[in-house]
C-alpha cells in the first residue's frame, strides 16, 4: 500500500512494535496472522494518511509514476509504475481492499475478519476499484 | 472477460518493489533495538493476609500493656509521694516543738508540765 523502502520500513517496525505492546490484548479469538495483518493494514492507512497531509493536491499523485521510476527499490516498467499511480489515487479503504485482492490474493472471507466489514461491501468496493483503475490506465497511457 | 483479469494480464500481480539486499538478516536486530527497555518494577514489600493481622494485634497488646505499666508507675509514684508528704509535715511539727522550747530555753518536760497546768 506504501510506495517507498523507507515507508514500508516504518510501517513494518511500528507493526511489530504495537503487536509486541499489545500482545497482551490478543485474546485469541482470531489468528495471529489476522490480527498482525490488521495492525499493518491499520499502521499503513496511518502514514498514508500522515504523507497526504504534506501533499497540496491530487497532482501530486500524478508524479507518483515518474516517483517510482527514479526509486532504486522500484523493480518495474513504466506501465507497473503507471498501474502504481492508479492506485494511489483510490480512496484508502478501495485502495486496501484491492491491494489485499489483487497482490495477496486474499480471500474475502479473510479480508471480512481483517478489515472488520461485510463480505459484499468488500466485494463491491473490489469492483469499484478495479473500474477506476482500469479507467485511469487507459486515460494516462 | 472480467476487469481485474484484464489487469492482470496487462500488468500481472507481483509487487514491482524488491527488498535491499540483508534487509530481513538484521530486522530482528533493528525492531529489538527499538523495544522500550523495560523497567524493572519496584519490589514492594507488603504484610499480606494473616502476617497483617497478627501485626495489628501485636501492636494493640503491646500498647495496652504499655498504658498498663505506665499508669502503674504513676500510681506508685502518687502514692509515694502523698506517705513522703504525710512523713515530712509530722517531723515538722516535732521539729517546730524543738525550735519553740529552745527559743523558750526551757526542755520540753517544763513545756509539758506548762501545758498541763492550763
Amino acid at each position: 500500500m506504501v510506495l517507498t523502502h523507507d515507508d514500508a520500513n516504518d510501517v513494518l517496525q511500528n507493526t511489530f512494535l504495537k503487536a509486541w505492546k499489545s500482545i497482551g490484548d490478543f485474546q485469541g479469538k482470531s489468528r495471529l496472522y489476522t490480527w498482525l495483518y490488521r495492525i499493518a493494514v491499520n499502521e499503513s492507512l496511518d502514514l498514508l494518511r500522515r504523507n497526504a497531509s504534506d501533499k497540496k493536491s491530487a497532482d501530486a499523485d500524478l508524479s507518483v509514476a515518474n516517483r517510482l521510476m527514479a526509486d532504486e527499490y522500484f523493480d518495474g516498467d513504466r506501465s507497473q509504475a503507471l498501474l502504481q499511480e492508479a492506485i494511489a489515487t483510490l480512496p484508502d479503504v478501495q485502495r486496501t481492499v484491492f491491494t489485499m485482492r489483487y497482490y495477496d490474493e486474499v480471500k474475502y472471507s479473510e479480508m471480512s475478519k481483517i478489515l472488520n466489514t461485510s463480505e459484499g461491501a468488500l466485494k463491491a468496493s473490489y469492483h469499484i476499484a478495479v473500474k477506476k483503475i482500469t479507467d485511469y490506465v487507459k486515460k494516462n497511457q | 472477460m472480467e476487469l481485474d483479469e484484464q489487469l492482470r494480464q496487462q500488468f500481472g500481480n507481483r509487487r514491482p518493489f524488491r527488498v535491499p539486499d540483508g534487509y530481513f538478516d538484521k530486522l530482528t536486530a533493528d525492531i529489538m533495538s527499538s523495544l522500550p527497555e523495560e523497567q524493572p518494577k519496584a519490589q514492594i514489600r507488603t504484610l499480606g493476609g494473616r502476617r497483617a493481622l497478627w501485626a495489628v494485634a501485636a501492636s494493640f497488646v503491646g500498647v495496652i500493656l504499655f498504658s498498663g505499666f505506665y499508669s502503674y508507675q504513676r500510681q506508685s509514684k502518687e502514692d509515694g509521694a502523698a506517705s513522703l508528704a504525710a512523713t515530712e509535715s509530722s517531723q515538722s511539727k516535732g521539729d517546730a516543738f524543738d525550735q519553740t522550747a529552745d527559743y523558750m530555753m526551757i526542755d520540753s518536760d517544763e513545756m509539758y508540765s506548762l501545758l498541763a497546768d492550763l
